[in-house]
């Protein structure tokens, strides 16, 4: 079953409930659904869940929590599916369940589950599954928001939310500069050799460091170098490599001139 | 030699992947000095065979010794009692799960996803590796 609003599968302002009492739980699925250019709306329990439904029903999936208090997440569901104005959204089951207890999840009427282990690409999978079933559209939206060039070197104001201080955020800067700088350097040798495996591991690497750094446009220019070698598009892999070269200089500019380090 | 379950051993290859993870440690209430970090699953065993150190978050992928190879060693190799050792990763789990089922291991992964919010006590660290937060809970008393 899929939710009717989902068909138009090349609109980016995507809006997903997060039904999830766990403050923590709430902002990393956020940080994740983020990642896709998604919008999520948090709900902490099954009652404030369904409150928010019966006022507004825009949403393409929802992620649902099993283990909520009061009215828990099996529950809710069920009222979801009761009401003629939300049945057709997907309900995504977040769960640390058996393969036994997720079948019965499923038979229960949740539309499908993610792991709740916090990996994006299991989480994606398990979306995208809903919102783009044929797989129309699906590569031209991807394509759409990975564009290096619409995301910001650096989020500054996060990273000084999360670390609250100045000077910690200059260790960090020196830190993933250090590395960063090993990763391209193996990069462009292993580029140069057409090492597929080891282009890939610096990519992996180099990706996951600039998506904790908040390094939106390296981690996207590496992303789409990724991509490019695992389907063997070697000229697009080239302009890719120069992508990631470009966003590597950027960020460095932005991070000294906001931090005034020497890098 | 009796376990200090107060310490806790960070290993991954990036300084930066490290620092972030000993800021999301301190920031739960680990002392600074309870935190030991190594480049590797190599330089990790080589520190836990000179100091018992019973929490370990370990990398997925290392060049030298791996983060399931470290586990298979001091788990079914030496048959080590005691230890909490957490993987985490940037590569997919179901990936990771995979090469665990080979080698029969039953231990945690996260993705280093995590490593992008505050920690506490209660939700991460109290998980993992509960008897660490035993120790931070009557640091606060």
């Amino acid at each position: 079953m899929y939710s009717k609003v989902a068909d138009d599968t090349s609109r980016k302002d995507i809006r997903i409930l997060v039904v999830e009492d766990v403050d923590f739980n709430q902002k990393i699925l956020a940080d994740i659904l983020a990642e896709r250019g998604w919008q999520s709306v948090i709900a902490t329990s099954g009652e404030e869940a369904l409150a928010l439904l019966a006022q507004d029903t825009d949403f393409q999936v929802i992620l649902m929590d099993i283990g909520l208090p009061g009215i828990d997440g099996m529950e809710t569901t069920r009222k979801i599916k009761e009401n003629q104005a939300t049945l057709a959204i997907p309900v995504i089951a977040l769960t640390a369940e058996t393969a036994a207890e997720q079948e019965r999840l499923l038979a229960a009427g949740l539309d499908g589950y993610a792991e709740k282990n916090f990996d994006p690409e299991q989480l994606f999978a398990a979306i995208e599954k809903h919102l783009f079933p044929a797989g129309a559209n699906r590569q031209e939206a991807v394509d759409a928001l990975a564009n290096p060039a619409e995301h910001l070197d650096l989020n500054f104001a996060t990273l000084l939310a999360t670390y609250a201080d100045e000077a910690i955020l200059c260790r960090i800067a020196l830190a993933f500069f250090a590395d960063a700088d090993k990763e391209l350097h193996l990069l462009g040798e292993a580029m140069s050799a057409c090492d597929r495996t080891a282009i890939l591991a610096c990519c992996h690497s180099l990706k996951g460091s600039s998506t904790i750094f908040t390094a939106k446009k390296l981690a996207m220019a590496t992303k789409e170098l990724e991509d490019c070698v695992r389907q063997g598009k070697k000229i697009d892999a080239e302009s890719a490599w120069n992508k990631v070269l470009a966003a590597h200089e950027s960020l460095r500019k932005a991070v000294k001139s906001r931090l005034g380090l020497s890098i | 030699m009796q376990p200090d379950y107060s310490t806790i051993l960070i290993v991954d290859n990036a300084e930066f992947i490290r620092m972030i993870a000993r800021l999301r440690l301190e920031g739960a209430g680990v002392p600074p000095r309870n935190i030991h970090e190594a480049e590797n699953g190599q330089q990790a065993y080589d520190l836990l065979v000179a100091k018992e150190i019973p929490n370990i978050l370990c990398d997925y992928e290392m060049e030298v010794l791996d983060g399931i190879e470290l586990a298979t060693r001091l788990f079914i190799t030496e048959k080590r009692k005691g230890l909490r050792f957490v993987l985490f990763s940037g590569t997919p789990m179901a990936k990771i799960t995979a090469a665990l089922a080979e080698t029969g291991l039953d231990i945690p992964v996260i993705p280093k996803t995590l490593l992008r919010e505050n920690w506490t006590k209660t939700e991460l660290v109290g998980t993992w590796f509960p008897e660490l937060a035993t120790f931070l809970s009557q640091q606060q008393k």
